[in-house]
């Protein structure tokens, strides 16, 4: 079955690294099929970014994710400009503190409030957000082991290991019932 | 082979060092930017060279040069990099150079829009450069025929002895996918340029050819060999140098047709296309590159709501496949052709169709944004009706 995820912000919130890592994480640690694609405006920092993945058990045909079944919004902008994609029975991950108004979402749109940029602070390192982001969506998919994630963060982002895999292990260990829709 | 996850535009460096280019000159731009990077760090590696240029004329003139020492050779570029590009790439063409060209197309005319994808140069990719030369043009679909065709393009402009252009996307170049390919590249089997055969006394120059469909022996600088590259472009029939008092025109017209010739005559090694449920097709999408992928959503789609639709995606486009195009249209009462353009291959689509009484209509977009299945499904029905 055909799944697509989209990691969502701005410029230099490392939304696209997000979704390289977990493409490597599902493609090369796990045995899915992966295209991994993304989006962002020419102003780098401060635009609107996105990373998407879509993953099957099959061939992929279509490399777009058009309909995500989960989207991880790092921004208030992000909410604004992909509320309207997401279908009732999908899920949404949000950030607590950069992320205020959800009223956009359909109903039926599962909402979990995490937080992310709270967490990467607590690691001395707000740039860490989005690895946070990646351990809170590995543990709320349940598509992911820490330890799987973990691989794929090191292979694709070896550099400060050490702040990435603490990063990781603060968001995989959420405490879900605060997250909870 | 070894599975990884890698992105397009590494996939087009891949594929150029497999098919033995070993000389890299280029100008970094949006969105092909990670093959100069790739290509800095990777050509040192296999023995190659890497030349940052000052711009893009430079880089086109100095693989240019570096092709005519005998080395494989390419570049990569986007929209306005491609525009700078023609004057010498039709030098190259008319030259008779082998190079490969990767065009990772960005959106819109002018600078652009850097960031954002497009299919736009369709047209400039075969009638970009002035004074009639003839162009080859593969457009790959997803990043592992991203590498095969690039490696094909390398080993066609060998065979063909002229300029290849691989024509990519910004959605194609910054996408990673899950690829098996080769770790070893010595196994695949690699094209070189025809060289001469005589000794050097005897050679007639790198123009020598007597019939229209030859592709004559090319001298390396260097080896030996009196070798003229003309940026001229045009020689004599049967070789030999021109005189002073010029070019008949006899001449100049064997010249021109011979460019064009011998592509034609290999016509068959050079058309490239993946034909689906086209048999008893009433309704045909035509499509290339990214959005061929979801012409063949839409036609899986239409298929299960019993519309009897097939897919032509055309993999080589330049020459472009008039009769394929016929012949994947044999039952069909509609052509639709979806491209991020305003109708470049639709045209070429209308051209191979004419007389026919083939409906045929586009769904087209230039705002950046791929076109999805639903899109191609709704003018399905609204032609269809």
């Amino acid at each position: 079955m055909r799944t697509e995820i989209r990691f969502a912000g701005v410029g230099s919130q490392g939304t696209v690294s997000c979704s390289v890592v977990l493409a490597e994480a599902l493609g090369i640690v796990k045995d899915y099929q992966v295209v991994q694609t993304q989006e962002y405006a020419a102003s780098i920092s401060g635009g609107s970014a996105q990373g998407d993945v879509a993953f099957s058990d099959q061939k992929i045909i279509v490399p777009w994710v058009l309909h995500p079944d989960v989207l991880v919004a790092m921004a208030q902008d992000a909410v604004k400009q992909h509320a309207a994609a997401m279908r009732p029975g999908t899920c949404v991950i949000v950030d607590d503190i950069m992320v205020t108004d959800v009223s956009s979402f359909r109903k039926g749109v599962a909402i979990h409030w995490a937080p992310m940029t709270k967490l990467a602070d607590q690691v001395g390192f707000r740039k860490c957000a989005n690895i946070v982001a990646l351990g809170v969506f590995s543990r709320l998919t349940g598509l992911l082991t820490l330890e799987e994630i973990t691989k794929a963060v090191l292979a694709r982002a070896p550099g400060r290991a050490e702040v990435n895999i603490k990063a990781l292990k603060l968001g995989y260990d959420v405490n879900l019932d605060l997250v909870a829709a | 082979m070894t599975k990884r996850l890698l992105l397009g535009n590494d996939a087009f460096c891949e594929g150029l060092i497999a098919g033995g280019v070993r000389f890299y000159a280029g100008y970094p731009i949006t969105p092909a930017t990670e093959i100069a990077e790739a290509m800095s760090r990777r050509m040192p590696e296999v023995g190659g060279t890497y030349v940052q240029m000052e711009d893009e004329l430079g880089s086109m003139a100095a693989i240019m040069g570096a092709s005519a020492t005998g080395v494989k050779s390419a570049t990569a570029s986007a929209g306005p990099g491609m525009a700078l590009m023609q004057n010498e790439l039709g030098q190259a063409i008319a030259a008779e150079i082998p190079l490969v060209v990767v065009n990772v197309q960005r959106a819109g005319p002018g600078i652009g829009n850097a960031t954002r994808s497009g299919q736009m140069e369709v047209m400039q990719s075969r009638y970009g450069a002035n004074g009639e030369v003839p162009a080859v043009v593969l457009a790959p679909s997803t990043v592992e025929e991203a590498f095969w065709l690039t490696l094909k393009a390398v080993n066609l402009s060998e065979m063909l002895r002229t300029v290849v252009i691989v024509l990519g996307e910004g959605i194609l170049g910054l996408q990673r996918a899950v690829v098996d390919l080769p770790d070893d590249y010595d196994e695949i089997e690699v094209v070189n340029r025809p060289r001469p055969s005589v000794p050097p006394r005897e050679f007639l120059g790198n123009y020598a050819a007597n019939e229209l469909s030859e592709v004559p022996p090319i001298a390396d600088f260097g080896s030996g060999y009196k070798s003229i590259v003309s940026s001229v472009g045009i020689s004599r029939r049967g070789g030999g140098d021109i005189s002073i008092l010029g070019l008949a025109v006899d001449d100049q017209d064997f010249t021109i047709r011979r460019l064009h010739q011998k592509l034609l005559d290999r016509k068959n090694e050079i058309t490239l296309f993946e034909q689906l449920m086209t048999d008893d097709a009433e309704i045909v999408y035509i499509a290339f590159g990214t959005q061929a992928l979801s012409a063949i959503g839409a036609m899986h789609e239409a298929r299960a709501r019993g519309i009897k639709a097939g897919v032509l995606r055309l993999i080589s486009i330049w020459p472009f496949p008039d009769e394929v195009v016929r012949a994947c249209c044999a039952k069909a009462r509609a052509v639709v052709v979806p491209e991020m353009n305003l109708g470049q291959a639709r045209l070429l689509v209308g051209n191979a169709l004419a007389n026919t009484g083939i409906k045929i209509v586009g769904v087209n977009r230039v705002d950046s944004i791929t076109i999805k299945p639903v899109e191609i499904l709704d003018k399905t029905t609204e032609v269809l009706s």
